[in-house]
């Protein structure tokens, strides 16, 4: 009866994980494009991201918010296949697949596109937890695994490589923004 | 107003190309990490320290290793492949294989690999060709002017030496790595579904040795039709199919037995039942291997009578 129970109790886990990660497909992409400015990368840490949170899922569900969860990994993921050997060596920067779309795209969006790829991965992991999704600095922290003082160094930082990259635009583009 | 959030939103709108990402992948893989940590637990003290060993021997392993050592270049090498050879080994893959398909031609070897998760292909060509970069194509030896190189990324291996990666990605290949294994001449391996593709890319380029080797072909013609133009060798469990194609669209195969002959087989040839159609001729060999032929300008039948099978 344990095994047939616990049989049952992983279907469900399963499907419920599975309904989640689809249901949520489109807003992971979206932050993984962010984060790598690069669509076939970003699909590479999607994979891996929830890959883990499967074999998370427990955890997952059990904590009090599975979508910031769900954000820490994929971050973590972006952030270690950042620091690979792998990510050192291969750098699709200007892959084809988004050349072909930068066409479509606003001059502004290209500049903001452009300018992110300059700042180093940590720092524009700071900014895209800080400023896209509106998280605290503890948050931050908590899905960098760093120090709060760390946070607010980072994402100084990593405004300042955004400023320095926008160039005439920053002042345009950036007004608005403390830091 | 979180102005920066507007622009990272904007920035984050690109549109998208089709996701690659396989949730059921992932819930394959994730149900093999599980697995194995479950077993991880289970082991107990005695496992404890064999592991203690088998990740000291890991730890001292040099790191290059894990490096793309790319094979280096086969000097002198030929200018067009024999087809009944082959041109490089496995030295290594992720483990047992249940089916394989090896193809020669004068302008390209191909080998495949699976054991029906993960699938590894090696692509040579010879010096001066181009190789198709999808690797949807059986024949992918092309022009180089046919060939979009801006899906070409190069790498800095440790060595220095010239690798580059082949970002193009369909349904049959997650990641491809290509490099010159003699001047001008290109060599590919690609990976699909495994774990953990880009490494396991990484381990089986490693293993990889570029050099001639005979090919065991199961079969000879006393006299053959013409110049050898493809062989075509595939392996799964007990079955296998292997076939040589001549110069003018003439070939022959023979296979491993496939129950009874189908009611098709209505003829004889030299008292076997064999089944004779628009210029190809199958026969059913006393040992149930089944052999056919194809001669588009000629007789068949005679082309059979030349075939002497050494399996």
């Amino acid at each position: 009866m344990l095994c047939e129970h616990q049989v049952i109790v992983r279907v469900d886990e399963q499907a419920a994980y599975v309904e989640y990660v689809r249901s949520r497909m489109p807003w992971l992409r979206k932050l993984a494009y962010l984060l790598c400015q690069d669509w076939h990368r970003a699909d590479d840490v999607v994979q891996t991201a929830i890959t883990q949170l499967f074999v998370h899922w427990n955890r997952a569900r059990a904590a009090d918010n599975i979508d910031g969860y769900a954000r820490t990994v994929l971050t973590r993921v972006f952030l270690k296949e950042r620091r690979s050997a792998w990510s050192r060596n291969v750098r699709l920067d200007d892959a084809a697949a988004d050349r072909a779309i930068e066409a479509e795209d606003s001059v502004t969006t290209l500049a903001v596109r452009h300018a992110l790829l300059a700042v180093p991965p940590k720092q524009r992991a700071a900014l895209v937890l800080r400023y896209y999704c509106d998280l605290s600095v503890e948050d931050t922290a908590t899905a960098l695994r760093c120090t709060k003082g760390t946070v607010k160094s980072q994402t100084s930082k990593g405004l300042q490589a955004l400023r320095k990259a926008l160039g005439g635009k920053a002042d345009e583009l950036l007004a608005n923004v403390a830091g | 107003m979180n102005y920066l959030r507007t622009l990272l939103d904007d920035a984050a709108s690109a549109p998208a190309p089709p996701a690659r990402v396989d949730v059921e992948l992932a819930v394959r893989s994730g149900t093999r990490i599980v697995r194995r940590r479950r077993t991880a637990w289970a082991v107990g003290a005695a496992s404890a320290v064999v592991a203690c060993l088998v990740a000291s021997a890991l730890v001292f392993t040099p790191a290059a290793q894990k490096e793309p050592a790319v094979p280096l270049p086969a000097p002198g090498f030929s200018k067009v492949f024999e087809p009944d050879k082959k041109y490089a080994s496995f030295g290594w893959l992720p483990g047992e294989v249940t089916q394989s398909i090896l193809e020669t031609t004068p302008e390209w070897h191909r080998q495949w690999v699976t054991n029906g998760s993960w699938k590894v292909e090696l692509r040579m060509v010879t010096a001066g060709r181009d190789m198709e970069l999808s690797g949807s194509d059986r024949d992918f030896a092309v022009d180089a002017a046919q060939v979009d190189h801006r899906w070409l990324y190069r790498t800095d291996p440790p060595d220095g030496r010239d690798v580059e990666w082949n970002a193009v990605r369909i349904t049959a290949r997650d990641f491809a790595l290509r490099w010159q294994y003699a001047p001008g001449a290109l060599i590919e391996v690609a990976v699909q579904n495994a774990d953990n593709p880009k490494d396991l890319l990484l381990d089986v380029v490693n293993g990889v040795r570029v050099g001639e080797e005979d090919v065991r072909v199961p079969f000879h013609l006393t006299s053959p039709p013409g110049r050898t133009t493809r062989l075509y060798i595939e392996e799964m469990g007990f079955h296998w199919r292997a076939g040589l194609e001549y110069q003018g669209d003439a070939s022959v195969t023979i296979a491993s037995a496939d129950g009874a002959p189908d009611s098709t087989f209505t003829t004889e040839v030299d008292g076997k039942k064999a089944r004779l159609e628009n210029k190809y001729l199958a026969v059913v060999e006393p040992s149930g291997v089944r052999s056919q032929v194809h001669l588009p300008d000629g007789d068949p039948v005679e082309l059979y009578r030349r075939l002497r099978i050494d399996r």
